[in-house]
């Protein structure tokens, strides 16, 4: 008994002995194994910060300013349509329109999940006068006045500043020499700039039209049809039939912003065609009968535009002055 | 009695080997720490470094994204632009500055750690007259907004959000 005993006490303390042992190991293990975690950890937080640098770098920049410029665009287009075919008062149902407008972009951009607004700030309005002539069903008509025989007139008396002038002629009705040929002047030589400058449309060959400019030293350049036979001439934006024209820049020297001058056709039977264009200020105001040659209207010269666009990542918002075609535009 | 042959010498070997694994197990694991402390410490300027750019380079990025939108305008005096940016408040564990420098169209940003010695810079570059004001910021959410009134022509600023 006693032996098994003693054999038993042994056993006990060899086995307390064997516990006690290799902890030095045991504690470096545990040691080394908490930095490994702590490694882990570290190069998580590091993959979540790489994760960031995926994301898309622009945060709605690049749709805040496609917004703008698709605003901007759609409300010169709407104002052109009013002027064109407003009847009444251009100034309400301009503003029914561009609210109207404003619902819808407000409506699409909402499914984006972005809030964009457009407003016209009706303040800003600056007005002006809508001149156009129109094609009638017999076809285009001559660039005379409207009493139809005077062939050199004053369109617009006293004007500062035109804005999206567009001619449009047929190249059969030119004059084939520069000097009786139709000639759109703007003549600051009364109370402007003391400065007159022009463009002269002939039909030299073919159906070929050349337009020459005149600001103190003649440019001209010749330009083929487009496809229906006709050219159109952008005096404001110095595009002919869409092509540039580096001399074409609207009364260069002699329209500033504030300076008056007349805008004046001579030889206004030598060509048939049609124009519109906008200015700020004329001396007969408006002459709103559809049949006249030209018929004048009142009409929006310039408004600014309020245009906020909001995701949760950027707030942008700009006023934008809305003046289609003018010439530095 | 018979004598023990060697005397007192006897079982000495047990302790002299006990002493010595000790001895050499100390050592060994020792030289273990020291290498497993200096690789996360490696490892985490490393993360500091590599989360410092990615960080520097997203607000660059927004600087961007802002000079972007104030070249583009006609009227700078009547624009808004307010961008928010949430960054993490501490790369691979420690807090960071954030600084803005710039001299005309061009300049950087410089993050530095709060543990010293790792900084990041970052160049960036803005769209002609538009200036970037000068500023210091700690690490965590930020606005980049426009501000018409400040300087000559108006500002771009990081600020703290």
């Amino acid at each position: 008994m006693a032996d098994v005993s003693v054999s038993l006490d042994r056993e006990d303390a060899d086995a307390a002995r064997d516990e006690d042992r290799a902890q030095i190991i045991l504690i470096t293990g545990l040691t080394l194994a908490v930095l490994f975690v702590a490694v882990v950890l570290l190069l998580n937080t590091v993959i979540y910060t790489e994760n960031l640098a995926t994301r898309g770098v622009d945060a709605g920049g690049a749709e805040a300013i496609e917004f703008r410029e698709g605003a901007v665009d759609d409300l010169a287009g709407i104002l052109h349509r009013e002027h064109r075919n407003s009847t009444d008062d251009v100034f309400a149902n301009f503003n029914a329109s561009a609210r109207r407008y404003g619902r819808t972009v407000a409506d699409l951009r909402a499914r984006d999940g972005a809030v964009g607004e457009v407003r016209v700030d009706n303040s800003t309005v600056v007005t002006g006068y809508f001149i156009a002539q129109n094609e009638t069903d017999s076809g285009f008509r001559d660039m005379t006045a409207p009493d139809g025989t005077t062939t050199n007139w004053t369109v617009a008396g006293n004007a500062t500043r035109t804005r999206n002038y567009r001619l449009t002629v047929d190249p059969g009705s030119l004059s084939s020499s520069a000097g009786t040929a139709f000639t759109v002047v703007a003549d600051g030589s009364t109370g402007g700039t003391n400065e007159t400058w022009s463009v002269a449309l002939s039909n030299p060959t073919d159906d070929n039209l050349t337009v020459t400019v005149d600001n103190g030293t003649t440019v001209s350049e010749t330009f083929t049809p487009r496809p229906d036979g006709n050219h159109t001439v952008d005096l404001t934006g110095g595009t002919v039939n869409g092509e540039r024209f580096d001399a074409l820049v609207w009364a260069e020297g002699v329209q500033t912003g504030s300076d008056r001058f007349d805008l004046r056709y001579e030889n206004g039977d030598a060509a048939r065609g049609t124009y519109h264009l906008v200015v700020d200020e004329r001396d007969d105001g408006a002459n709103p009968g559809r049949p006249s040659r030209p018929y004048v209207i009142d009409a929006i010269y310039s408004v600014d535009v309020e245009i906020t666009y909001r995701t949760p990542e950027l707030e942008y918002a700009d006023v934008v002055r809305l003046a289609p075609g003018e010439r530095d535009a | 009695m018979r004598e023990h042959p060697g005397g007192t010498d006897r079982a000495v070997s047990v302790t002299v080997g006990y002493v010595m694994t000790l001895a050499v197990s100390t050592l060994l694991l020792s030289g273990l720490f020291v290498a497993g402390g200096s690789f996360v410490d490696t490892q985490r300027e490393r993360a500091a470094q590599g989360e410092l750019t990615v960080v520097g380079e997203r607000v660059a990025a927004d600087v961007g994204t802002v000079d972007r939108l104030v070249a583009s305008t006609t009227s700078r005096s009547n624009l808004t632009v307010n961008r928010s940016v949430s960054l993490p408040r501490r790369a691979a564990g420690t807090g960071y500055r954030i600084d803005v420098t710039a001299t005309g169209t061009e300049g950087t940003i410089t993050l530095e750690s709060d543990r010293p010695g790792t900084a990041v810079t970052v160049p960036f570059a803005t769209s002609r007259n538009v200036t970037v004001r000068n500023a210091t910021v700690d690490g965590g959410d930020l606005l980049i907004y426009w501000d018409p009134d400040a300087g000559s022509d108006g500002e771009v600023v990081v600020s703290a959000a």
